[in-house]
Protein backbone atom coordinates (compact mmCIF):
# COMPACT_ATOMS: atom_id res chain seq x y z
CA UNK A 1 0.00 0.00 0.00
CA UNK A 2 1.05 3.54 -0.28
CA UNK A 3 2.00 5.40 2.73
CA UNK A 4 1.46 8.64 1.56
CA UNK A 5 -0.18 10.77 3.92
CA UNK A 6 -3.84 12.04 3.08
CA UNK A 7 -4.87 15.46 3.69
CA UNK A 8 -7.32 14.88 6.31
CA UNK A 9 -5.99 15.52 9.97
CA UNK A 10 -8.13 12.63 11.30
CA UNK A 11 -7.22 10.27 8.18
CA UNK A 12 -8.76 8.54 5.80
CA UNK A 13 -11.44 5.00 6.58
CA UNK A 14 -12.35 2.98 4.04
CA UNK A 15 -15.81 1.31 4.69
CA UNK A 16 -16.35 -2.49 2.38
CA UNK A 17 -20.17 -2.91 3.45
CA UNK A 18 -22.20 -4.79 1.31
CA UNK A 19 -25.49 -3.14 2.66
CA UNK A 20 -25.87 0.18 1.73
CA UNK A 21 -27.65 0.66 5.36
CA UNK A 22 -24.70 -0.35 7.21
CA UNK A 23 -22.06 2.00 4.98
CA UNK A 24 -24.28 4.92 5.11
CA UNK A 25 -24.78 4.68 8.65
CA UNK A 26 -20.47 4.22 8.90
CA UNK A 27 -19.84 7.17 6.48
CA UNK A 28 -22.63 9.40 8.43
CA UNK A 29 -20.84 8.83 11.75
CA UNK A 30 -16.82 9.11 10.12
CA UNK A 31 -18.23 12.42 8.31
CA UNK A 32 -18.97 13.72 12.09
CA UNK A 33 -16.11 12.98 13.50
CA UNK A 34 -14.36 14.52 11.06
CA UNK A 35 -12.49 11.21 9.65
CA UNK A 36 -12.55 11.02 5.14
CA UNK A 37 -14.40 8.29 3.64
CA UNK A 38 -13.81 6.14 1.51
CA UNK A 39 -16.58 3.75 0.16
CA UNK A 40 -16.80 0.54 -1.03
CA UNK A 41 -19.81 -2.18 -1.85
CA UNK A 42 -17.64 -5.41 -1.77
CA UNK A 43 -14.38 -7.04 -1.68
CA UNK A 44 -13.23 -7.49 -5.41
CA UNK A 45 -13.93 -3.34 -5.71
CA UNK A 46 -11.92 -2.82 -2.30
CA UNK A 47 -9.50 -4.84 -3.42
CA UNK A 48 -8.93 -3.39 -6.58
CA UNK A 49 -9.42 0.61 -5.32
CA UNK A 50 -6.69 -0.47 -2.12
CA UNK A 51 -4.43 -1.33 -5.28
CA UNK A 52 -5.59 1.76 -7.70
CA UNK A 53 -2.49 4.64 -6.85
CA UNK A 54 -5.20 7.58 -7.04
CA UNK A 55 -7.89 6.21 -4.55
CA UNK A 56 -5.10 3.75 -2.59
CA UNK A 57 -4.45 6.56 0.26
CA UNK A 58 -6.32 5.05 2.92
CA UNK A 59 -5.22 4.64 7.01
CA UNK A 60 -7.27 2.22 8.27
CA UNK A 61 -9.74 -0.58 6.54
CA UNK A 62 -13.62 -1.14 8.46
CA UNK A 63 -14.66 -4.46 6.79
CA UNK A 64 -17.71 -6.76 7.08
CA UNK A 65 -16.85 -10.21 6.83
CA UNK A 66 -20.07 -11.86 5.07
CA UNK A 67 -20.29 -10.17 1.56
CA UNK A 68 -20.87 -11.92 -1.44
CA UNK A 69 -17.81 -12.26 -4.27
CA UNK A 70 -15.27 -12.17 -2.03
CA UNK A 71 -15.82 -12.16 1.81
CA UNK A 72 -14.42 -10.72 4.61
CA UNK A 73 -11.75 -13.18 5.51
CA UNK A 74 -10.33 -13.11 1.55
CA UNK A 75 -10.32 -9.96 1.36
CA UNK A 76 -7.67 -9.82 4.93
CA UNK A 77 -5.77 -12.63 3.69
CA UNK A 78 -5.31 -10.95 0.41
CA UNK A 79 -4.35 -7.53 2.13
CA UNK A 80 -1.38 -9.53 4.34
CA UNK A 81 -0.36 -11.05 1.23
CA UNK A 82 0.24 -7.90 -0.88
CA UNK A 83 3.07 -6.05 0.55
CA UNK A 84 1.75 -2.92 -0.61
CA UNK A 85 -1.40 -3.76 1.64
CA UNK A 86 -0.21 -6.10 4.57
CA UNK A 87 0.64 -3.04 6.75
CA UNK A 88 -2.82 -1.41 6.60
CA UNK A 89 -4.82 -2.08 9.66
CA UNK A 90 -7.92 -3.82 9.24
CA UNK A 91 -10.69 -3.71 11.81
CA UNK A 92 -13.27 -6.50 11.02
CA UNK A 93 -16.94 -4.75 11.23
CA UNK A 94 -19.79 -7.62 11.39
CA UNK A 95 -22.53 -9.94 12.62
CA UNK A 96 -20.92 -12.83 12.43
CA UNK A 97 -20.65 -13.53 16.14
CA UNK A 98 -19.17 -16.65 16.76
CA UNK A 99 -15.72 -16.84 18.61
CA UNK A 100 -14.36 -19.17 15.75
CA UNK A 101 -14.77 -16.01 13.34
CA UNK A 102 -13.01 -13.82 15.59
CA UNK A 103 -10.23 -16.24 16.13
CA UNK A 104 -9.73 -16.51 12.27
CA UNK A 105 -9.88 -12.80 11.83
CA UNK A 106 -6.98 -12.17 14.52
CA UNK A 107 -5.07 -15.26 13.10
CA UNK A 108 -5.36 -13.54 9.88
CA UNK A 109 -4.20 -10.14 10.65
CA UNK A 110 -6.78 -8.07 11.78
CA UNK A 111 -5.87 -5.20 14.39
CA UNK A 112 -9.32 -5.40 15.47
CA UNK A 113 -12.95 -7.15 15.82
CA UNK A 114 -16.49 -4.95 16.32
CA UNK A 115 -19.47 -6.34 16.71
CA UNK A 116 -22.15 -4.97 14.42
CA UNK A 117 -24.13 -2.78 15.94
CA UNK A 118 -21.10 -0.56 16.64
CA UNK A 119 -21.21 1.38 19.59
CA UNK A 120 -20.05 4.71 18.45
CA UNK A 121 -17.69 5.67 20.99
CA UNK A 122 -15.78 2.21 20.88
CA UNK A 123 -15.48 2.70 16.95
CA UNK A 124 -13.69 5.92 17.32
CA UNK A 125 -11.59 4.89 20.22
CA UNK A 126 -10.29 1.41 17.89
CA UNK A 127 -10.20 3.75 14.30
CA UNK A 128 -7.79 5.83 16.76
CA UNK A 129 -5.52 3.10 17.73
CA UNK A 130 -5.47 1.62 14.65
CA UNK A 131 -4.24 5.08 13.22
CA UNK A 132 -1.79 5.82 15.64
CA UNK A 133 -0.31 2.11 14.63
CA UNK A 134 -0.55 3.04 10.72
CA UNK A 135 1.41 6.47 11.69
CA UNK A 136 4.13 5.13 13.41
CA UNK A 137 4.50 2.16 10.81
CA UNK A 138 4.54 5.10 8.01
CA UNK A 139 7.30 6.29 9.94
CA UNK A 140 9.04 3.53 9.99
CA UNK A 141 8.91 3.07 6.16
CA UNK A 142 10.16 6.59 5.98
CA UNK A 143 13.22 5.95 8.09
CA UNK A 144 14.20 2.86 6.69
CA UNK A 145 13.35 4.23 3.07
CA UNK A 146 15.95 7.10 4.25
CA UNK A 147 18.50 5.12 5.68
CA UNK A 148 18.80 3.59 1.98
CA UNK A 149 19.32 6.80 1.01
CA UNK A 150 22.06 7.42 3.03
CA UNK A 151 23.65 3.49 2.24
CA UNK A 152 23.35 4.56 -0.95
CA UNK A 153 25.29 7.90 -1.18
CA UNK A 154 28.08 6.00 0.70
CA UNK A 155 28.43 3.50 -2.52
CA UNK A 156 27.40 6.08 -4.61
CA UNK A 157 30.45 8.42 -3.48
CA UNK A 158 32.58 4.64 -3.19
CA UNK A 159 32.00 4.31 -7.25
CA UNK A 160 32.44 8.01 -7.80
CA UNK A 161 28.29 8.74 -8.73
CA UNK A 162 27.73 11.15 -5.62
CA UNK A 163 25.02 13.36 -5.95
CA UNK A 164 24.98 15.67 -2.70
CA UNK A 165 21.42 16.15 -3.42
CA UNK A 166 19.91 12.66 -3.33
CA UNK A 167 20.44 13.73 0.48
CA UNK A 168 19.05 16.44 0.93
CA UNK A 169 15.48 15.07 2.10
CA UNK A 170 16.88 13.11 4.85
CA UNK A 171 19.29 15.95 6.41
CA UNK A 172 16.35 18.12 6.99
CA UNK A 173 14.92 15.50 9.84
CA UNK A 174 15.89 16.89 13.49
CA UNK A 175 16.78 13.04 14.73
CA UNK A 176 20.21 11.66 14.63
CA UNK A 177 19.66 10.34 11.10
CA UNK A 178 19.40 13.49 9.83
CA UNK A 179 22.47 14.76 11.70
CA UNK A 180 24.43 11.80 10.31
CA UNK A 181 23.42 12.58 6.77
CA UNK A 182 24.46 16.10 7.53
CA UNK A 183 27.47 15.12 8.51
CA UNK A 184 28.24 13.06 5.71
CA UNK A 185 27.12 15.21 3.48
CA UNK A 186 29.71 17.75 4.66
CA UNK A 187 32.29 14.92 3.93
CA UNK A 188 31.26 14.00 1.11
CA UNK A 189 31.85 17.54 -0.38
CA UNK A 190 35.09 17.81 1.22
CA UNK A 191 36.23 14.56 -0.46
CA UNK A 192 34.43 15.39 -3.74
CA UNK A 193 36.52 18.83 -4.08
CA UNK A 194 39.66 17.22 -2.86
CA UNK A 195 39.64 15.19 -5.48
CA UNK A 196 38.55 17.97 -7.58
CA UNK A 197 41.53 19.89 -6.49
CA UNK A 198 43.77 16.61 -7.31
CA UNK A 199 42.40 15.90 -10.74
CA UNK A 200 43.29 19.77 -11.14
CA UNK A 201 46.84 19.25 -10.30
CA UNK A 202 47.34 16.21 -11.98
CA UNK A 203 46.03 18.07 -15.00
CA UNK A 204 48.73 20.78 -14.87
CA UNK A 205 50.94 18.27 -14.34
CA UNK A 206 50.25 16.22 -17.07
CA UNK A 207 50.79 19.74 -19.26
CA UNK A 208 54.42 20.59 -17.58
CA UNK A 209 55.57 16.98 -18.50
CA UNK A 210 53.74 16.86 -21.83
CA UNK A 211 55.96 20.26 -22.30
CA UNK A 212 58.86 18.69 -20.78
CA UNK A 213 58.89 15.82 -22.69
CA UNK A 214 58.58 18.28 -26.06
CA UNK A 215 61.69 20.54 -24.77
CA UNK A 216 63.47 17.19 -24.27
CA UNK A 217 62.61 15.85 -28.01
CA UNK A 218 63.84 19.02 -29.36
CA UNK A 219 66.96 19.35 -27.82
CA UNK A 220 67.53 16.00 -29.22
CA UNK A 221 67.29 17.13 -32.44
CA UNK A 222 69.46 20.68 -31.99
CA UNK A 223 72.15 18.36 -30.54
CA UNK A 224 72.67 16.05 -33.34
CA UNK A 225 75.33 16.14 -35.67
CA UNK A 226 73.15 15.65 -38.70
CA UNK A 227 71.27 18.84 -37.27
CA UNK A 228 74.47 20.14 -36.23
CA UNK A 229 75.38 19.77 -40.48
CA UNK A 230 72.28 21.17 -41.85
CA UNK A 231 72.60 24.65 -38.91
CA UNK A 232 76.08 24.67 -40.58
CA UNK A 233 75.06 24.45 -44.08
CA UNK A 234 72.46 26.58 -43.48
CA UNK A 235 74.49 29.39 -41.95
CA UNK A 236 77.10 29.49 -44.73
CA UNK A 237 73.80 29.94 -47.22
CA UNK A 238 72.81 32.83 -45.61
CA UNK A 239 76.35 34.99 -45.55
CA UNK A 240 76.33 34.23 -49.20
CA UNK A 241 72.75 35.13 -49.32
CA UNK A 242 73.74 38.13 -47.90
CA UNK A 243 77.04 39.03 -49.15
CA UNK A 244 77.17 42.20 -51.50
CA UNK A 245 76.86 41.27 -55.22
CA UNK A 246 80.54 40.52 -56.57
CA UNK A 247 82.13 39.61 -53.98
CA UNK A 248 80.71 35.78 -53.59
CA UNK A 249 81.97 32.99 -55.89
CA UNK A 250 81.03 33.13 -60.08
CA UNK B 1 -57.71 -9.18 12.37
CA UNK B 2 -54.71 -11.59 12.23
CA UNK B 3 -52.18 -11.66 15.16
CA UNK B 4 -49.12 -9.96 13.19
CA UNK B 5 -51.81 -7.04 12.49
CA UNK B 6 -52.02 -6.42 16.38
CA UNK B 7 -48.86 -7.89 17.36
CA UNK B 8 -46.56 -5.10 19.38
CA UNK B 9 -42.79 -5.16 19.85
CA UNK B 10 -40.82 -2.90 21.91
CA UNK B 11 -37.45 -1.57 20.25
CA UNK B 12 -34.14 -2.50 22.44
CA UNK B 13 -33.92 1.42 23.64
CA UNK B 14 -30.21 0.69 23.95
CA UNK B 15 -30.18 -0.13 20.67
CA UNK B 16 -31.96 3.05 19.44
CA UNK B 17 -29.68 4.87 21.91
CA UNK B 18 -26.42 3.71 20.07
CA UNK B 19 -27.74 4.70 16.70
CA UNK B 20 -28.80 7.80 17.73
CA UNK B 21 -25.69 8.24 18.94
CA UNK B 22 -23.97 7.46 15.52
CA UNK B 23 -26.74 9.35 13.55
CA UNK B 24 -26.21 12.32 15.45
CA UNK B 25 -28.86 15.10 15.89
CA UNK B 26 -30.33 14.73 12.68
CA UNK B 27 -33.49 13.54 12.12
CA UNK B 28 -34.06 13.92 8.93
CA UNK B 29 -30.88 11.17 8.38
CA UNK B 30 -32.72 9.19 11.18
CA UNK B 31 -35.59 9.11 9.07
CA UNK B 32 -33.90 8.09 5.84
CA UNK B 33 -32.63 5.20 7.76
CA UNK B 34 -35.82 3.76 8.84
CA UNK B 35 -37.05 4.08 5.81
CA UNK B 36 -34.14 2.13 4.21
CA UNK B 37 -34.43 -0.35 6.61
CA UNK B 38 -37.96 -0.85 5.68
CA UNK B 39 -37.64 -1.62 2.35
CA UNK B 40 -33.91 -4.04 3.11
CA UNK B 41 -36.28 -5.79 5.27
CA UNK B 42 -39.03 -6.39 2.56
CA UNK B 43 -36.36 -7.71 0.12
CA UNK B 44 -34.75 -9.55 2.72
CA UNK B 45 -37.74 -11.16 4.08
CA UNK B 46 -38.67 -12.22 0.30
CA UNK B 47 -35.37 -13.30 -0.86
CA UNK B 48 -35.26 -15.76 2.27
CA UNK B 49 -38.84 -16.77 1.25
CA UNK B 50 -37.28 -17.56 -2.16
CA UNK B 51 -34.14 -18.85 -0.63
CA UNK B 52 -36.42 -21.71 1.13
CA UNK B 53 -39.12 -22.66 -1.72
CA UNK B 54 -35.67 -23.16 -3.60
CA UNK B 55 -34.45 -25.62 -1.65
CA UNK B 56 -30.83 -23.45 -1.59
CA UNK B 57 -29.36 -22.75 2.41
CA UNK B 58 -26.08 -20.36 1.14
CA UNK B 59 -29.11 -18.33 -0.49
CA UNK B 60 -30.96 -18.30 2.68
CA UNK B 61 -28.22 -17.73 4.53
CA UNK B 62 -26.93 -13.94 3.78
CA UNK B 63 -30.42 -12.64 3.11
CA UNK B 64 -30.98 -14.26 7.34
CA UNK B 65 -27.43 -12.46 8.43
CA UNK B 66 -28.41 -9.19 6.93
CA UNK B 67 -31.49 -8.81 8.46
CA UNK B 68 -30.16 -10.02 11.44
CA UNK B 69 -27.60 -7.36 11.85
CA UNK B 70 -30.08 -4.54 10.32
CA UNK B 71 -32.46 -5.63 13.24
CA UNK B 72 -29.64 -5.27 15.46
CA UNK B 73 -29.16 -2.35 14.46
CA UNK B 74 -32.72 -0.61 15.39
CA UNK B 75 -33.44 -2.46 18.49
CA UNK B 76 -35.50 -5.27 17.03
CA UNK B 77 -34.14 -8.25 18.85
CA UNK B 78 -36.80 -10.91 18.59
CA UNK B 79 -36.82 -10.99 15.28
CA UNK B 80 -32.83 -10.76 14.72
CA UNK B 81 -33.02 -13.52 17.06
CA UNK B 82 -35.07 -15.49 14.59
CA UNK B 83 -33.03 -14.36 12.03
CA UNK B 84 -29.84 -15.34 13.43
CA UNK B 85 -31.68 -18.98 14.02
CA UNK B 86 -32.23 -19.40 10.30
CA UNK B 87 -28.51 -18.04 9.39
CA UNK B 88 -27.32 -20.59 11.70
CA UNK B 89 -29.17 -23.28 11.14
CA UNK B 90 -29.52 -23.26 6.75
CA UNK B 91 -27.07 -25.71 6.39
CA UNK B 92 -28.29 -28.26 8.59
CA UNK B 93 -32.09 -28.09 9.33
CA UNK B 94 -34.85 -29.86 7.35
CA UNK B 95 -36.95 -27.73 5.16
CA UNK B 96 -39.80 -28.08 7.49
CA UNK B 97 -38.29 -26.35 10.05
CA UNK B 98 -36.37 -24.11 7.97
CA UNK B 99 -39.34 -22.79 6.15
CA UNK B 100 -41.47 -22.70 9.58
CA UNK B 101 -38.63 -20.26 10.97
CA UNK B 102 -38.78 -17.57 8.03
CA UNK B 103 -42.74 -17.70 8.50
CA UNK B 104 -41.89 -16.75 11.48
CA UNK B 105 -39.50 -14.32 10.84
CA UNK B 106 -42.19 -12.90 7.63
CA UNK B 107 -45.21 -12.75 10.70
CA UNK B 108 -43.08 -11.07 12.62
CA UNK B 109 -41.87 -8.24 10.86
CA UNK B 110 -45.49 -6.60 10.55
CA UNK B 111 -44.87 -5.71 14.51
CA UNK B 112 -41.35 -4.23 14.29
CA UNK B 113 -42.22 -1.52 10.93
CA UNK B 114 -44.80 -0.12 13.54
CA UNK B 115 -42.65 0.44 16.00
CA UNK B 116 -40.06 1.59 13.63
CA UNK B 117 -42.67 3.59 12.28
CA UNK B 118 -43.74 5.29 15.70
CA UNK B 119 -39.74 6.14 16.73
CA UNK B 120 -39.35 7.49 12.67
CA UNK B 121 -39.12 11.19 13.04
CA UNK B 122 -41.62 12.89 11.22
CA UNK B 123 -44.34 9.79 11.45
Amino acid sequence: MNTTQNDSPHGRVMIVDDSELNRRLLHRYLQREGYETVLSHDGVQALAMLREPSTSHVDVVLLDVMMPHLDGYEVLSAMKRDPHLAHLPVIMITAVDDIESVVRCIELGAMDYLPKPFNAAILRARINSSLVSKRLRDMELEYLEQVGRVTEAAAALEAGSYTSSNLDIVALRSDALGQLARVFRTMADEVQAREERLKMQVRELQIEIDEGRQARKVAEITDSDFFQSLKGRADNLRKILEAPQGTGRE
Amino acid sequence: MSDDMTRSVELDQAALDDLRGVVGDDPEFLAEMVDSFVIDARELLSAMRRAVEDGDPQELRRPAHTLKSHCRTFGALELAGLCEEIEQRADDESHERLSSLVSRAVDAYPAVERALKAVRPGS
